[in-house]
């Protein structure tokens, strides 16, 4: 009986006794990416095939394979050959050519190889006016991107801000997320605030302070029209729409203290949610739209609680520093983005809505007003550099960090938009 | 007839022979020598404190383990032992501590093995970027003795082709876990012929 229960002793633990090595840091290298020049008569080929290059590498995803490098210059999957990029050490390759094309139309066919795995990832083709190439670049771009990721590229969204050229000169500005095609809103003299965007794209909200007061506008992107809210307060700030489309939170100081209110987008009525004596701003919507996180001193310091809008219950979310601000909820609801501060050094954060710890990702110290990429892995934020504001970002994997184009003046308060369905 | 009792006659004192084998523990067999046979040859013939012994014991089995020093190192250091001194006590005591220090070593090689494999894994590994998702996908790999990977293959997926993909990427550009190479072979045998990876997407 004994000699059977050593047994079986032996035996549960060499089952048990398998070995497991966890891998989970990964490789700091970036993925090694070619796109082949796309094979044209006439010279879009090349120009297409570098237009999807600069979108792809914009975020510091992607290391590119320069063209003087390559050793072959496949435009189909038949004359195609692994043995080519295994050698370079690549990791993807994109080709394709063009089916039809004349000075008006183009039709274009690609394809994304997985060059470990000896495998073709993604077949597709896209068409459009020979005038759209940008656009049309940012729509294979996309996909590409979703083959090799498994998210959604962001390639063709927008990025509201707001430009200050000089001291007295104030535009709210729209542009591509590459920094092209920026157009302004709105220009003021007195200070713009705090763009917000609505879920449709049709609209952006923001805070003006031309009557010598901050007031809230929405602005018709298309039409240009103007439509400020109506309230009691004298003080309006931080509109935020939610992604439901049918309300704007924001906070209004109807005597004195700031609090935060629900604007309803349908009957135009404004409901009251916190009412604190401490100051309560900076309200940002869950994706679901039923909860804000929104800063408050009521603490003494600056920290970030969440409100259930339908029973107006708060609960804080920050334990851990001096200062904690500007939170936002990433696409999945269960992590937050925020301005991390302590002893007057300001960094982006990240912190699991469940968890008490905060992660600080950003190098730079005067961080503020960080706005998540609409696939969640991107995050663009306000910075200084001798008093001068720029956009710089990182990519939430911590392997990548880029600055946006510089503007003429100081940019603050990116405001990223949802996908451009 | 004569013959058939003597037959019996024989099997009956064979069986009473095997009988008296097996409540005998089998000692009949074993020379002398071997009941001990756990205990090293290399421990005979030097004279020692005997009081001092198992500190002894203790200090080079202390001394492998601070300073990794080889189970070699310890049998020389370990000669200086007079086996003509051993009480049964200390030779089962000793038994037990060298078992011991042989685990540790296997336990010591086998980690610095695996922290080995999981340093070339991840310079390999392009991890993608799957957020806030904590997934993991779980690969079972046979190995032969040079390190050279046999097979490998996907045990437990983890619910997303690209993270599946880029770990069977990183598996694809390796032919040699070329880390195993030197390891005795029973460690070999016990730990790496047959071992599972399990690729993470967060840090735990």
């Amino acid at each position: 009986m004994k000699i059977f229960l050593i047994f079986l002793t032996f035996l549960a633990l060499s089952i048990e006794a398998k070995l497991k090595i966890e891998i989970s840091q990964g490789s700091k290298d970036l993925p090694k990416i070619a796109i082949v020049p796309f094979k044209s008569n006439m010279k879009i080929g090349e120009s297409i095939s570098m237009l999807i290059q600069d979108n792809l590498t914009l975020f510091g995803e992607f290391k590119a394979l320069p063209k003087n490098e390559m050793l072959s210059f496949p435009s189909k999957e038949e004359n195609f050959f692994y043995r080519d990029w295994n050698i370079l050490n690549v990791d993807y390759v994109v080709i394709g050519n063009f089916q039809e094309e004349n000075s008006e139309f183009i039709n274009i066919e690609y394809f994304v190889f997985n060059i470990s795995l000896n495998k073709l990832i993604l077949r597709g083709d896209v068409s459009g006016n020979y005038s759209e190439k940008e656009k049309i670049s940012k729509v294979i771009s996309n996909r590409v991107y979703k083959s090799i990721t498994g998210l959604n590229g962001v390639f063709d969204t927008k990025i509201a801000y707001i430009l200050n050229p000089s001291r007295e000169e104030y535009k709210i500005c729209i542009s591509d997320i590459d920094g092209t095609d920026e157009e302004v809103l709105f220009e003021s003299s007195a200070p713009l605030m705090s763009p917000s965007w609505s879920s449709d794209l049709k609209k952006l909200a923001y805070v003006s302070f031309e009557k010598g007061y901050p007031e809230i506008y929405m602005q018709d992107l298309f039409s240009g029209k103007r439509e400020s809210i109506k309230t009691l307060g004298l003080s309006n700030s931080a509109p935020v729409w939610s992604p439901d489309n049918k309300k704007l939170a924001f906070v209004m100081s109807s005597s004195g203290n700031p609090d935060i209110y629900i604007y309803n987008l349908r009957n135009k009525k404004i409901s009251r949610h916190t009412t604190h004596y401490g100051i309560d701003t900076e309200p940002a919507w869950s994706p679901n739209s039923k909860k804000l996180l929104f800063t408050s001193n009521r603490s003494g310091s600056p920290q970030i609680y969440e409100l259930t809008v339908s029973s107006n219950r708060i609960k804080r979310v920050t334990l851990d520093g001096d200062y904690n601000a500007r939170a936002s909820y990433f696409p999945d609801g269960k992590d937050i983005v925020l301005v991390h501060g302590n002893n007057g050094v300001f960094h982006i954060g990240t912190k699991k809505l469940r968890s008490r710890f905060i992660n600080t990702i950003s190098k730079t110290t005067l961080d503020e007003s960080p706005t998540i990429s609409p696939n969640g892995n991107i995050i663009i934020y306000a910075t200084k550099n001798n008093s001068q504001g720029y956009l710089a970002g990182l990519t939430l994997d911590g392997k990548s960090k880029f600055t946006l184009p510089v503007k003429f003046g100081s940019v603050r308060e990116p405001a990223w938009s949802p996908f451009m369905n | 007839m004569t013959n058939s009792f003597i037959g019996l006659l024989n099997s009956i004192f064979l069986h009473l022979l095997l009988f008296a084998i097996l409540i005998t523990d089998f000692s009949i067999f074993a020379p002398q020598q071997d009941r001990i046979k756990t205990i090293p040859v290399e421990f005979v013939n030097l004279p020692i404190d005997i009081e001092n012994i198992p500190k002894k014991i203790n200090n080079i089995k202390n001394e492998l383990l601070e300073n990794n020093i080889q189970k070699k190192e310890l049998i020389d250091e370990l000669k200086t032992i007079d086996k003509k001194k051993f009480d049964f006590d200390t030779r089962k005591n000793l038994e037990d501590q060298i078992a011991e220090t042989k685990f540790l070593n296997e336990k010591r090689e086998v980690q610095i093995r695996i922290a080995l494999i999981q340093e070339r894994i991840n310079s390999i590994w392009k991890k993608p970027s799957l957020i806030n998702k904590n997934i993991q996908a779980e690969f079972v790999i046979n190995l032969a003795p040079s390190g050279e990977i046999l097979s490998f293959d996907l045990i437990s997926s983890s619910g997303e082709k690209v993270f599946d993909d880029s770990a069977l990427a990183a598996l694809s550009k390796i032919y040699f876990i070329t880390e195993v190479i030197g390891l005795e072979r029973k460690y070999f045998e016990r730990n790496f012929r047959s071992f599972n990876l399990v690729f993470k997407s967060k840090n735990q």
